[in-house]
């Protein structure tokens, strides 16, 4: 509905003029390594490792749901690490939809998840998920299990279901490295940009599409993870809205989210989008950009209650108030400044609209 | 009107081009508002009949008045959905739409709903299962509603309640659920089954069917008085038409132009149809209880293909037509005017086969199920033509130098192998 306002923060956007700055293509390049190698495949290693583990856990279910927990908060942990990365392997077979449906604007998931409990097919597997809802195969449909199914224990077939979700997130984790690391990998796609056979035009190409992916994350970052819990006002505050309220979740993904984002933004410590922007006198916006997301981590690390509890507590909802702003402070810088100053265009945008 | 912006007089044509081509813009301008307004009448013809029906079904439920009354409602979607693509790209009409078309819809605000179906809460809707027909009172937290009278004033105040768009009270897709009830069929065969009982004085079904009478009638009403409104919009001197006019031929033109690549792309291709494959859920097709989902999108369709081609065959088969968007787009680039051309029309035969399919006996719903691969196959179709066309729209955006237009998009679009693995 709200799709007026968006429109027009896209088009002030692409209004910019991106064409008058930008880098040298061996800036783009080495970029584009350094968030290859340094950030992006040793998350996805590291996400392919935690999924495999949860499957694991997985397999000792019926002894109870506590003891897959720990290993879900980790898996879970190492999506929210790398889930700002939206182009590449991601994108293939609605892979990030079927990882982590989120947000769920119709509440589509817990609905199917209901069905599906009443319905309690044969054999469940990760096969067969596969085939089905998104909503069904990721951790949104396993947090549920976890948690509100759990509350009168695990059955044969809760715990088959719960499994056969670990088994699909441990294949997508496993089907991402290989996508990206092995031979004809996006990795080596990435490193032959501009080449004439390559798929990508040039280095900058691939530097706009991740560039894209992390304005996309922190929209949502601002949208939906905050700005939707918040409501209107206290009295309209949602705190059902939050991301993952019944496992706890909300501040931990949003912490980690936004920490995945600081490091890419610094290149995985190499050369990233920080040291492009300093490099072309644009120190100041680069500062403000790292202070800002600092800050908004710092809050969220010390927010003493749980996000959907802040959210409705006159003492707390300052603070809540405050890391949105922030956030929502970045998300501007990034669409509006960041992109400009280096040359990559916004293009598309898959959120704009309703 | 027809032409005249082609039979100037020579001594015109001596003029500069740019005035030449801001009187051809403007008189495509006005056959875009003439279309709407004749559409829109359209539909307000065909909504007053639908609201003769439901009288007729109120004063005496019957197999019969039911049955009459669900074809009137069949019938109004007819021309409501060519209208569509007036939506986006007019604010007028933007602002207006939800209270008329609004979807997805929360089902339980209104009438009793089988929860093992729908379930009995929401994260998002605290009015979930409000179940207003069966409620006078209306209790949250924040206090209590009064529903013991139901008429147009209470569902307006219902509409969007709590701020939640899912809490849909009026238009056409509350009164399709008054009339057809929940399809509890799920991805299987099967539309809903209300029986005309639920309205019965005596005899009643499912309870309260003076109040689900009374709703039926209010909201009945309320959709009549709504087009009555946007009607007026569009006749001469009318807000819309005159926001459409007073833009200029630029503007204007680009106006109807996003109107067309955002019902193709984000709404249509993305909203309504991208995120049922993802889903594979019955809830999401638009007319979800009626299952006359495959005529909608066709008449969306059609309805760009009227607004492009500036001809519109109306519901008493009468032609309101005149230059076109078309012509502008061929004056600029004969090629795009082609591609765009033949790009709608591959929609539509692509669309004739979703409509094929549900008339052969498998419904939208059933097509969007998980592992139905033809039925997928078949809605994938349109969804990739409906990017297609996209694309010659904005090729066409491009042709006429109107500068950046930015589409509403989706967050289900944008995967290139999005279902098919």
């Amino acid at each position: 509905m709200h799709v007026r306002a968006c429109l027009a923060a896209v088009a002030t956007l692409i209004a910019l003029p991106v064409a008058a700055a930008g880098l040298e293509d061996a800036q783009y390049r080495r970029m584009n390594q350094d968030m290859v190698e340094r950030h992006i495949v040793p998350r996805y290693q590291a996400f392919a490792a935690a999924a495999a583990d949860l499957a694991a856990a997985a397999d000792a279910c019926a002894a109870g749901p506590d003891g897959l927990r720990p290993a879900f908060d980790d898996a879970l942990d190492a999506w929210m690490a790398v889930q700002h990365i939206r182009s590449g392997p991601v994108g293939f077979g609605m892979r990030g939809e079927r990882i982590h449906y989120w947000p769920d604007r119709r509440g589509t998931g817990g609905r199917q998840l209901d069905q599906m409990l009443a319905l309690r097919p044969e054999n469940i597997t990760a096969e067969s998920l596969a085939g089905g809802s998104v909503a069904l195969q990721g951790f949104p449909a396993l947090e549920r299990l976890l948690t509100t199914e759990a509350e009168d224990g695990l059955d044969t077939f809760e715990c088959g279901f719960a499994a056969a979700i670990a088994d699909n997130l441990a294949v997508l984790g496993a089907e991402l490295v290989a996508d990206w690391t092995g031979p004809d990998g996006e990795a080596g796609i990435i490193a032959t940009a501009g080449d004439p056979e390559s798929f990508y035009p040039s280095a900058r190409d691939v530097s706009a599409d991740i560039y894209r992916g992390l304005y996309e994350a922190l929209q949502i970052t601002s949208q939906d993870r905050l700005a939707a819990p918040l409501g209107s006002s206290i009295d309209n505050a949602r705190p059902r809205l939050a991301e993952l309220w019944r496992s706890g979740r909300s501040v931990r993904n949003l912490t980690v989210s936004l920490q995945g984002m600081v490091d890419l933004f610094a290149g995985g410590d190499g050369y990233g989008f920080e040291d492009a922007l300093v490099e072309t006198g644009n120190g100041t916006l680069a500062e403000a950009i790292r202070t800002k997301l600092e800050a908004a981590i710092g809050i969220a690390e010390a927010l003493p209650l749980p996000l959907p509890d802040a959210v409705a507590d006159p003492e707390m909802r300052p603070q809540v108030e405050r890391l949105h702003a922030l956030v929502d402070g970045v998300r501007e810088h990034v669409g509006a400044e960041l992109g400009g100053a280096l040359g990559l265009p916004m293009g598309f945008n898959s959120l704009d609209g309703d | 009107m027809r032409q005249t912006a082609w039979a100037v007089p020579a001594i015109m044509l001596a003029l500069p081009v740019t005035v030449a081509q801001a009187h051809d813009e403007t008189a495509v301008l006005t056959t875009y508002a003439d279309i709407a307004h004749a559409a829109y009448e359209d539909s307000l013809i065909t909504a007053r009949a639908l609201d003769a029906a439901i009288d007729a079904l109120i004063a005496d439920p019957s197999e019969a008045t039911l049955a009459a009354a669900r074809e009137a409602w069949i019938a109004a979607r007819v021309p409501y959905q060519q209208t569509e693509a007036f939506r986006f790209g007019n604010p007028a009409v933007d602002d207006w739409e939800g209270k008329v078309n609004a979807w997805p819809l929360d089902e339980g605000l209104i009438d009793y709903v089988d929860e093992a179906f729908y379930g009995s809460e929401s994260d998002i809707n605290r009015f979930y299962t409000a179940n207003v027909i069966s409620n006078p009172t209306l209790t949250l937290a924040g206090g209590e509603i009064d529903a013991s009278v139901i008429d147009a004033a209470l569902l307006q105040s219902l509409h969007e309640i709590d701020e939640v768009e899912a809490n849909v009270a009026t238009g056409y897709h509350a009164i399709e659920f008054l009339l057809w009830g929940q399809d509890l069929n799920g991805t299987g065969p099967g539309a809903g089954a209300r029986p005309y009982t639920d309205y019965a004085t005596d005899g009643c079904t499912n309870g309260n069917c003076d109040r689900r009478a009374a709703y039926l009638a209010a909201a009945s009403d309320l959709l009549v008085a709504d087009l009555e409104e946007m009607v007026a919009m569009w006749a001469p001197g009318g807000e819309a038409r005159q926001a459409v006019l007073d833009a200029g031929p630029k503007d204007g033109v680009a106006m109807m132009l996003t109107g067309l690549g955002s019902l193709s792309y984000g709404e249509l291709a993305g909203e309504r149809m991208q995120l049922g494959l993802m889903l594979h859920d019955p809830e999401e097709e638009h007319d979800c209880f009626s299952d006359n989902t495959h005529w909608s999108h066709y008449y969306d369709q059609v309805g760009m293909m009227n607004v492009y081609h500036g001809r519109y065959q109306r519901v008493d088969g009468s032609v309101v037509e005149g230059p076109s968007l078309s012509h502008l787009v061929a004056e600029a680039d004969p090629a795009v005017d082609a591609a765009v051309t033949a790009a709608m029309e591959e929609t539509l035969a692509r669309m004739q086969a979703i409509v094929d399919l549900a008339e052969s006996g498998k419904a939208y719903d059933q097509q969007i199920a998980a592992g139905d691969t033809e039925g997928n196959q078949v809605v994938q179709a349109v969804i990739d033509a409906l990017k297609a066309q996209t694309e010659t729209i904005e090729a066409a955006v491009a042709a006429l130098e109107l500068g950046d237009i930015a589409f509403e998009g989706s967050d289900s679009l944008d995967n290139p192998e999005a279902v098919f693995q």
